[in-house]
């Protein structure tokens, strides 16, 4: 018989199988969405979805998507990119200074932040967008950038993941020394902590970027005008011209337009994994 | 897709919470305007004097329309913008209409959310610009429904009389006569799918504009509206009239699996699975841009009827109205004007649309159009007809959005588990009046419920909640009282919180938001009419629904985290 060790686990036959499944589950909307962005919109009405039919229109797809209605997708993405590098960065930023902050100063009303945070990860930010409309539609702020960026600069969540990740990861003999070296607090953390941070921020980095990348229904309820649109709620404005009198269907850039969404954040994914795995399991052994 | 519908519901429920507190902020003025009558003089010298306007809009030629009007008028600036399709349209209008700024001078709007508009004193009423002259140049039907009380709230721009749009070359294989009577269309939606069972006569998963427009075809009334009351009663005899005949193709699982509107469903059209449409006139512009199998196949019959005789109903159709915010109304009722009354028509019609202006119904280059795609019948001799043939007297909701947007929850039952439609429709009725009643509207459910949900306790009369518990949370008035315009919206705020964490991953929430909604109407009295154990996943606690404990998971997974060292 085979002998099992440490780096030779024994396999499951069961758990490879269910792996093996879940990896279809998992493959399968994409396989189909790559598969049905190479068709044009009449032979994505006459073909099976799962198998390619008509000509390769990928290409030309590509091309439609980016001059339909003046080029307006192009518009959308970059309206994407600035709510997430402005919205997800920001919330990144704050989430790592008061996530550090909280974990390693010791001040009054401490415990009384954390249950406020740890509230807030519990409510879905999709139940707030409606409360949030009517705030911000008494200050002014409704169908600007504005109205999707500052709901986006808070992560409860990122808050707590820095905290627990800056309690375990930074030593407090480490800033001790730095103290007694001189350094004062704001240097520590811009020269001594951001380092030690960095596995956490990624991650943290990574959530609110998908986070924002994904974010549909704040903008869906707040935003107007199809200038500024992300590209979420314009592929469904897109997606909704199928509907009803005068129905304009073009599913074909609606599904290269969902493609080419996904694609950065695939590429975000592949480049910044290496320091999502060491975030996710630091502290898991005691040194 | 059932998180876009809840999304959509919660949009819906923000723009209701707006639309009342507009009505309230106009002072609560009587919903019917006296008839204030003006001339088009105005209008002529704000089109001469030039300006700018903005325009939302999704129909395919707003675009050609816009570039046309600007040409013919050139001190006219006209910002087109695709706000977008129906339901998000309105959210947004309602939403800009809420927040005092941000709606544009003129939008495009349904007939069905017309009336939505019309009473909270949204539009500008276009008899004080003359327009009300333009009567005679309209179809009966599209005119009907651009007036609300007195007032005139836009200028129809399409229609969609009913008609039966059909896969000949199906039809004909299996030796189909087109039907003229709704018992013959179930006989050949019996006979097509014995024949072959990939086939079906139509489809339907739910949709409440077909519903109303079937009911309406059958002489059904359901909703009468005078002012801020509401009556409710799906148990009419027209009402009776179509359930008895569509539950037979329910029950009968003779409709075709494919949610309208789907890749699937255009799919269907083209290679014969779905059969036949009963659908608006607006219909062959779709089939020719988006059903290229079906070219040369479809043919287009009248209507199907109960008796034999010609009558018909409208589907969808659309206006253009002026926005009371409008820096320039008489500008934008220019624009108005043209568009659906002049130059904007023909471009309309180009694109595939069908008029409501009887010069260009009547028209023969219009009438005797052969269409290739229909192997070239003149198909607009029968839509015509059918524009003739609209039963009148139908009305709206003053919130048919959301209505529409509950109907799945309620009688879209009927058609997930193939139960009566009676039984669903009377779920939805209760659901229209409930929400009517929390958002200021004296709605009643009128008349006995023709069916009742299997163990449903008391009929509709006396779940009849049209006064407030003075002792309830609860303090919105049965009419507007703009003294606490701000209760109402809150109200409705946690009624969207709660369709939102209903759909979450998380499970049901154990939140408190279902008592917060459960105001006047659950709290009171129309709980009491609601099947013994109430909600599924609710039991009762007092006047009140609470989550069982089971029904719900806690939103803090795992044990109780402590605070990090």
């Amino acid at each position: 018989m085979a002998t099992f060790s440490v780096t030779r686990p024994r396999k499951s036959r069961v758990l490879t199988a269910g792996m093996a499944l879940y990896l279809i589950y998992t493959l399968l909307p994409l396989v189909w969405l790559v598969i049905n962005a190479s068709k044009t919109q009449p032979a994505l009405f006459s073909t099976s979805g799962l198998s390619f039919g008509g000509p390769f229109a990928l290409f030309d797809n590509i091309g439609q998507t980016f001059t339909y209605n003046d080029g307006i997708f192009f518009r959308w993405l970059g309206n994407t990119l600035l709510y997430v590098v402005v919205g997800a960065g920001g919330a990144t930023i704050f989430a790592t200074a008061a996530g550090y902050g909280l974990a390693k100063y010791r001040f009054p009303g401490r415990r009384g932040v954390f249950a406020v945070v740890l509230g807030a990860v519990a409510v879905p930010p999709t139940a707030l967008a409606v409360p949030t409309f009517l705030m911000f539609s008494k200050l002014g702020l409704t169908n600007t950038p504005l109205a999707v960026i500052i709901p986006s600069l808070i992560s409860p969540f990122g808050l707590y993941l820095i905290w627990v990740y800056a309690a375990d990861a930074i030593p407090d003999e480490l800033l001790e020394a730095a103290r007694i070296d001189g350094a004062g607090e704001l240097r520590i953390f811009l020269t001594v902590t951001l380092r030690q941070l960095v596995p956490g921020i990624i991650t943290v980095a990574l959530f609110t970027m998908v986070q924002t990348w994904n974010n549909y229904f704040l903008p869906l309820i707040m935003l107007s005008e199809p200038k500024w649109y992300p590209l979420t709620v314009g592929l469904n404005q897109w997606s909704a011209q199928a509907n009803g009198a005068g129905a304009q269907p073009i599913f074909n850039l609606v599904l290269t337009g969902s493609l080419l969404t996904i694609i950065p954040l695939v590429v975000a994914f592949l480049l910044m994994q290496r320091f999502w795995q060491s975030g996710l399991s630091a502290g898991s052994v005691k040194q | 897709m059932s998180r876009f519908r809840t999304h959509a519901k919660a949009a819906a429920a923000v723009v209701l919470a707006a639309a009342l507190a507009v009505g309230c902020s106009s002072g609560g003025t009587s919903s019917a305007p006296a008839a204030a009558t003006g001339t088009q003089d105005a209008v002529d010298a704000a089109l001469k004097a030039g300006g700018e306007i903005t325009y939302w809009s999704w129909t395919p030629s707003a675009k050609d329309q816009v570039a046309a009007f600007q040409k013919e008028y050139p001190n006219v600036k006209v910002n087109y913008v695709n706000a977008g399709t129906n339901k998000e349209e309105y959210t947004k209008l309602q939403n800009a209409i809420k927040a005092g700024s941000g709606a544009p001078d003129v939008a495009q709007i349904e007939y069905y959310a017309l009336p939505q508009f019309a009473l909270t004193d949204s539009l500008v009423d276009l008899n004080s610009y003359g327009f009300g002259s333009f009567e005679k140049d309209y179809s009966a039907s599209t005119w009907a429904q651009v007036k609300n009380g007195n007032g005139l709230y836009g200028l129809p721009q399409d229609s969609g009389p009913m008609a039966l749009f059909y896969n000949k070359e199906v039809f004909d294989k299996h030796g189909i006569a087109v039907p003229k009577t709704w018992a013959e269309y179930i006989e050949a939606a019996k006979k097509l799918h014995a024949a072959d069972p990939t086939k079906y006569i139509t489809s339907d998963t739910g949709d409440p504009g077909f519903v109303l427009s079937m009911i309406w075809q059958a002489g059904g009334r359901p909703f009468t509206v005078d002012g801020r009351n509401v009556k409710v009663n799906f148990g009419d005899a027209g009402t009776k009239k179509w359930t008895a005949m569509w539950d037979q193709l329910i029950q009968g699982k003779l409709l075709a699996p494919v949610k309208e509107w789907s890749d699937d469903w255009f799919r269907a059209l083209g290679d014969g699975t779905i059969s036949s449409l009963v659908t608006g006139a607006w219909m062959p512009g779709n089939f020719i841009s988006s059903v290229p199998g079906g070219a040369g196949k479809w043919a287009v019959a009248p209507m199907p009827t109960y008796d034999g005789q010609p009558v018909t109903a409208e589907n969808g159709g659309s206006t253009q109205s002026v926005i009371k915010q409008s820096k320039n109304p008489a500008l934008a009722a220019g624009f108005v004007r043209w568009l659906n009354h002049a130059g904007g028509v023909q471009p309309f019609i180009k694109s595939g649309g069908f008029p409501s202006t009887t010069a260009d119904l009547n028209s023969p280059a219009f009438v005797d159009e052969a269409v290739p795609y229909f192997g070239g019948q003149k198909i607009n001799q029968v839509l015509t007809q059918a524009s003739k043939d609209v039963a009148k007297g139908w009305t709206y909701l003053p919130y048919q959005t959301y209505a529409n947007s509950v109907f799945s929850d309620t009688a879209g039952k009927a058609y997930l588990n193939a139960t009566p439609l009676d039984a669903g429709l009377a779920a939805w009725q209760q659901a229209i009046v409930d929400y009517g009643n929390q958002q200021g509207f004296t709605g009643r459910a009128d008349g006995p419920p023709t069916a009742r949900a299997p163990g449903a306790g008391n009929p509709a009369r006396s779940r009849v909640a049209s006064s407030v518990p003075s002792s309830s949370t609860w303090a919105g008035p049965s009419t507007p009282d703009c003294t606490s315009p701000v209760t109402p919206l809150r109200t409705t705020a946690a009624s969207a919180v709660t369709s939102w964490t209903w759909s979450g991953s998380w499970g049901r929430p154990c939140s408190a938001t279902r008592a917060a909604t459960s105001s006047p109407a659950t709290a009171g009295k129309t709980v009491s009419g609601r099947s013994p154990t109430g909600p599924s996943g609710w039991t009762r606690r007092g006047t009140a629904w609470s989550p069982t404990a089971s029904a719900c998971t806690s939103s803090s997974r795992g044990p109780t985290p402590r605070v990090p060292r």
